[in-house]
């Protein structure tokens, strides 16, 4: 499959590609935790961090399989999240953003000081195991695994919990542990992302993975519409592929990335596809054809 | 009749504030007691008490003979109580239908990887279709299963008092609470209401209210209970209530001499 791809398609572009589909993994994992959860969380990339270095140490250091090393950088993540989420998650709104951001910084500086890791020097000789189709085949997964949990129980209990989380409490949704479950399971997806992103890009430091790149997600999911899977989707293409177009223009290249968020934040101030809810808008129009036809029918 | 819900000596402090003193309420099953008092007497801190948003600094609160008293509120709503809330507290930006599933939440279990095989889970499916009933039946009772795929945020305020109802009813519960149904409507909005929670009340549920409107209240309930500076100062029927002196000064005032 992969030789179709590599067939039609430069390695300039393949690569920017296969980033991109990385990218939109960790950002639907971020949407689940934003956008549905409504918790703001500044530390993104240090989860996407904790599964790059998981998994690359794991085929370097111990041969591990690429596969498992992969869902193994997935569980750091989570596991991470989990022990962050603990002390963090009983915060709400900005304290929450501000507490991310310094447990985010705390991983990164931990990872920078380690000897595994590689310190400041960065891990590598890492196999390139990340290709296109691999990125494609788990886009459409998380894609799949986004739906269905957006349309389950588990889903409409963390949208509760983000439009207004006392009134989720009273209706007996156990507030805190939902918070801890969508926390783990959207760092799980940025660390599945992290582990491709490291057997793609081969060499890992840790100041990849800053502020600048949690910003950057963040970025993604806001620009593209907070909670909406589409929009989350066409914000990190939008936002990932900017930049590779406008090289043409050098200098210029990101002032006109910037003004380019800044109007489109003007225009669609609740992201890119903010409004759109496709299972609701399906729904609706099933539900009113099907009473047309009732009074129809009736009168 | 046994009492459903009993509240015995509750006392609640805030700093140097006493907001409840000493309140003794028991309700019998299948009843509809009212709370009322001027403002700031106490009405939805009880409220939030016996549904665990506070704990009191001293009393008890049993439901069922159980002890519920410092429960957490995501326990005491699977034991069977439901509640609506004065500022109406909705789910905005989900449906109307989605807000009256998540009453069901407490009565459901699937989970996240439940929910990402059910596509292909039998168990989950069902267990869907029975939300999806349940909540529909709910949505009935207050007559909004029409606006089932509105957003909440844009339904009409009266409106949105009902669907906080249903929500309340997807829970299951055999104690409704409702903090001040009426307040905003309309008075044939009222009279709906009225008969929708007559029609709640036959389906063998237990109904407490704090209401502001007396019409509404003296129509409506079985027994009253009057709180004043956070004591209870009366209760009894709607008559011994319209009679009582104690009543009367505090919601008018005492003469001078």
């Amino acid at each position: 499959m992969n030789q179709i791809f590599e067939s039609i398609l430069d390695p300039y572009y393949m690569q920017v590609l296969t980033l991109l589909g990385i990218y939109i993994i960790a950002a639907l994992g971020l949407n689940l935790i934003t956008g549905a959860t409504g918790m703001f969380s500044f530390g993104h990339a240090a989860y996407f961090a904790v599964g790059a270095y998981g998994a690359a140490i794991l085929t370097v250091n111990f041969g591990f399989p690429f596969y498992i090393a992969l869902v193994a950088g997935g569980l750091m993540a989570s596991l991470a999240a989990i022990i962050i989420g603990f002390p963090a998650l009983r915060l709400t709104g900005d304290y929450l953003g501000i507490v991310t951001l310094g447990f985010g910084e705390i991983i990164r500086v931990v990872f920078l000081n380690m000897k595994i890791t590689g310190g400041a020097i960065g891990l590598s000789g890492i196999a390139k195991e990340t290709n296109l189709s691999i990125v494609i085949v788990l886009v459409m997964v998380t894609v799949y695994i986004m739906y269905a949990l957006d349309n389950s129980r588990f889903g409409r209990a963390l949208v509760a919990i983000r439009e207004d989380d006392i009134a989720a409490e009273s209706m007996g949704i156990n507030v805190m542990t939902y918070k801890m479950k969508a926390f783990a399971l959207g760092c799980f997806f940025a660390g599945i992302a992290g582990g491709l992103y490291s057997h793609l890009i081969l060499y890992i430091n840790p100041s990849d993975f800053g502020f600048a790149k949690s910003f950057e997600f963040l970025c993604f999911v806001v620009l593209g519409g907070l909670g909406s899977i589409p929009g989350v989707i066409l914000g990190t293409t939008v936002l990932t592929l900017a930049p590779e177009f406008l090289r043409a223009v050098a200098d210029y290249r990101m002032m006109i990335y910037g003004a380019l968020m800044v109007f489109m934040m003007i225009i669609r101030p609740k992201g890119l596809l903010g409004d759109v809810n496709l299972h609701r808008i399906f729904f609706k129009k099933k539900y009113q054809k099907q009473a047309n036809r009732s009074t129809a029918a009736g009168g | 009749m046994s009492a459903l819900l009993e509240l015995q000596d509750i006392t609640i402090r805030f700093g140097g504030l006493t907001a409840v003193d000493e309140v003794n309420i028991s309700i019998d099953s299948g009843t509809i007691r009212a709370l009322i008092g001027p403002n700031g007497a106490g009405k939805s801190t009880i409220f939030n008490i016996v549904t665990g948003i506070y704990s009191p600094t001293s009393g008890k609160v049993l439901f069922n003979g159980e002890d519920i008293t410092g429960t957490e509120p995501y326990m005491i709503t699977q034991k069977g109580i439901a509640r609506t809330f004065q500022n109406i507290r909705l789910f905005g930006k989900m449906t109307v239908l989605e807000n009256v599933k998540i009453g069901q939440h407490c009565r459901t279990k699937s989970d996240f990887l439940s929910a990402v095989t059910g596509i292909i889970n039998p168990v989950v499916k069902k267990e869907e279709k029975e939300i999806e009933e349940n909540s529909l039946q709910a949505l009935e009772i207050v007559e909004l299963a029409d606006k089932r795929y509105e957003y909440a945020q844009n339904l009409s305020y009266g409106e949105q008092r009902r669907l906080e109802i249903a929500r309340g009813l997807a829970t299951n519960p055999s104690l409704l609470l409702l903090d001040e149904p009426a307040a905003g409507m309309n008075p044939l909005e009222k009279q709906t209401l009225m008969k929708m929670i007559r029609k709640i009340q036959d389906m063998n549920l237990t109904i407490f209210l704090v209401e502001h409107d007396m019409k509404f209240v003296m129509n409506l309930s079985d027994r009253i209970a009057v709180l004043d500076y956070g004591r209870k100062i009366a209760t009894g029927s709607p008559e011994e209530i319209q009679k009582d002196p104690d009543v009367i000064a505090a919601y008018l005032g005492k003469d001078v001499d």
